[in-house]
């Protein structure tokens, strides 16, 4: 499996995380400083299907808060 | 070179710019430039010399090289755990992103990519991207910091991606996609352009792009997505995802790949040489001012020409020619940067091109004021050469024109400036849609005002258009001798 989805070209990558930006988050939390994160979740997700997992799962909480409730969510610093 | 404050040791006075990295610092010790490694940086600097990452990158000059001092001098700065000292050679002109013209910046971009490249070949990498980290040499980028290497480890990601698109990506995209010259931006912010104020000025048909859709929109998206939500991204959780070695030689050649080819928004070769062109319709004046350049090269032999407004560089290869053994050239016409910077490297020339507006000269900025010295506080220069450029600096700028010849006789003891009469076509075109209240812009004020600081050496009319060339030698105290030099005849 692991041969298999590493062979999925960039353009697949790059769209399933821009579907899972666009489609699943909102950005309303305050924005704190956190000067790296996006070249380091872009180079994983660059980098194989190790990477789009750790992607997946920084976002699960996410998604699964989304299609769950609807109640509020917490506030973040 | 300048004056820093002296922060640790009266002998040794740390450059103002080194003071992020724990591993080591850079001191000034009279005209010696040391690098100190400190224990914190040891191990890493004894791993990349042993790599043989060092020797490798300074055979081809793509690395400062430095001389270690085995023998420890006295005054080592106090409450720094000094390991090794290195002795590097004094760069002739310092300069910074900000100031670089397009080509000089995408020059340094390569060879900040290429040595990321050799290194991950001998398992060293980089531990930033930081565009200071490279200087010019002429036309030359060399890299100069060499506590910035350490061991590569399997998986790792590559620390310097953001830093690298923010110092030297986007601010040539910016100039390639959208005509717009990273310098003023840069010299704000000091730390290059942000990638998500850059992906907002994209329009929709540079998302069709690969490389834009990488490197900018989504790691965007990314970075928004993990700063406005509850998303913490962590060390343990990022290192579960590895970036194999050859996914992240890959973002490199690719990066390198596409960079290669950028060039400045609707430009085409011949561009620069537009200038050239211009310059060969008045050939018998430029020959004749080059000649004047070349002999008052000759008999200073400067080590060091500011040639202020030198365009693509004729008057600079001038002083070259007559003896001058380096020449930065200042101008702010990006092309003829451009172009100046094109030939110099394709002829090997010692020709240093910067962007600098002389009515408003990179200021002494960043942490302390003093991190990154303004050009007043660089002043390296032995003779410096201002053709045609005191009538722009008073006719459309308003400086005063007592003062501008005071700061240019104040910047070198040798130097030699054009005044263009108000009859000159140029100065009319100038003068036609304002008032003239340039009462003291004539050839006697000007004249006199250089003979209150200098002895004037040689005074030359140009044949074709009655524009004066003067050169003089400063003197020490402001005496008044006028019109002891030679006259060549018009």
């Amino acid at each position: 499996m692991n041969g298999l989805l590493d062979m999925k070209p960039l353009a697949f990558r790059l769209l399933f995380s821009l579907f899972l930006l666009v489609t699943v988050l909102d950005f309303d939390a305050e924005a704190y400083i956190d000067p790296g994160s996006g070249s380091i979740l872009l180079q994983l997700i660059l980098g194989g299907v190790a990477g789009i997992g750790v992607v997946i799962k920084l976002y699960w909480g996410r998604i699964k808060e989304r299609f769950s409730e609807s109640s509020a969510r917490p506030n973040n610093e | 070179m300048s004056k820093i404050r002296s922060i640790d040791s009266p002998e040794y006075t740390r450059v103002g710019g080194s003071f992020r990295d724990p591993s080591g610092h850079v001191y000034r010790v009279g005209e010696r430039i040391i690098r100190t490694v400190t224990k914190v940086g040891k191990q890493q600097f004894e791993l990349a010399r042993q790599s043989g990452i060092f020797d490798a990158l300074i055979k081809d000059g793509r690395l400062l090289p430095f001389e270690l001092i085995e023998k420890k001098s006295k005054g080592v700065p106090c409450g720094e755990q000094v390991a090794y000292e290195l002795e590097v050679p004094t760069l002739p002109f310092v300069s910074f992103p900000y100031e670089w013209p397009f080509t000089a910046l995408k020059a340094a971009a390569l060879l900040h990519l290429d040595i990321q490249m050799s290194a991950l070949e001998k398992r060293v990498t980089l531990s930033d991207s930081s565009a200071y980290n490279v200087q010019f040499l002429g036309t030359r980028p060399t890299f100069i910091d060499h506590l910035s290497f350490r061991r590569y480890e399997d998986g790792e990601v590559w620390a310097g991606h953001r830093q690298f698109c923010e110092q030297f990506l986007i601010p040539l995209l910016l100039r390639s996609l959208l005509g717009i010259t990273h310098n003023a931006w840069y010299r704000g912010t000091l730390e290059g352009i942000p990638v998500a104020e850059f992906s907002r000025m994209l329009k929709w048909r540079h998302y069709l792009s690969k490389n834009i859709l990488t490197h900018i929109i989504v790691q965007t998206l990314l970075q928004q997505s993990t700063e406005k939500t509850s998303l913490v991204l962590d060390k343990a959780t990022a290192s579960v995802g590895k970036v194999p070695v050859e996914a992240y030689r890959k973002i490199l050649r690719g990066l390198r790949d596409w960079i290669v080819d950028l060039e400045p928004f609707r430009s085409t070769k011949s561009t620069w040489q537009d200038y050239s062109k211009d310059n060969s319709y008045r050939a018998e004046e430029t020959l004749q001012k080059a000649s004047f350049v070349r002999e008052f090269a000759a008999s200073h032999r400067p080590k060091q020409v500011w040639d202020f407004g030198c365009n693509v560089g004729v008057f600079a290869r001038a002083a070259l020619g007559g003896g001058a053994e380096y020449v930065v050239g200042f101008d702010f016409d990006q092309g003829a940067l451009d172009g100046c910077y094109t030939c110099a490297r394709a002829d090997g020339l010692p020709i240093q091109p910067i962007v600098m507006d002389l009515a408003n000269v990179s200021p002494s900025q960043g942490w302390k004021g003093i991190e990154r010295e303004g050009l007043d506080a660089r002043r390296s220069a032995d003779a410096i050469v201002a053709l045609a450029v005191a009538h722009h600096l008073v006719i459309t700028r308003n400086i005063p024109l007592g003062e501008f010849i005071d700061w240019l006789v104040d910047l070198a003891p040798y130097g030699v400036i054009e005044f263009v009469p108000k009859q000159d076509p140029m100065v009319r075109k100038l003068l036609a849609l304002r008032e003239d209240i340039f009462e003291e812009y004539n050839w006697e004020f000007f004249k006199d005002r250089i003979a209150q600081r200098a002895q004037i050496d040689r005074v030359c009319t140009l044949k074709q258009n009655g524009r004066m060339l003067l050169s003089y030698v400063r003197r020490s105290k402001y005496m008044s001798t006028v019109g002891t030099g030679s006259w060549c005849s018009p």
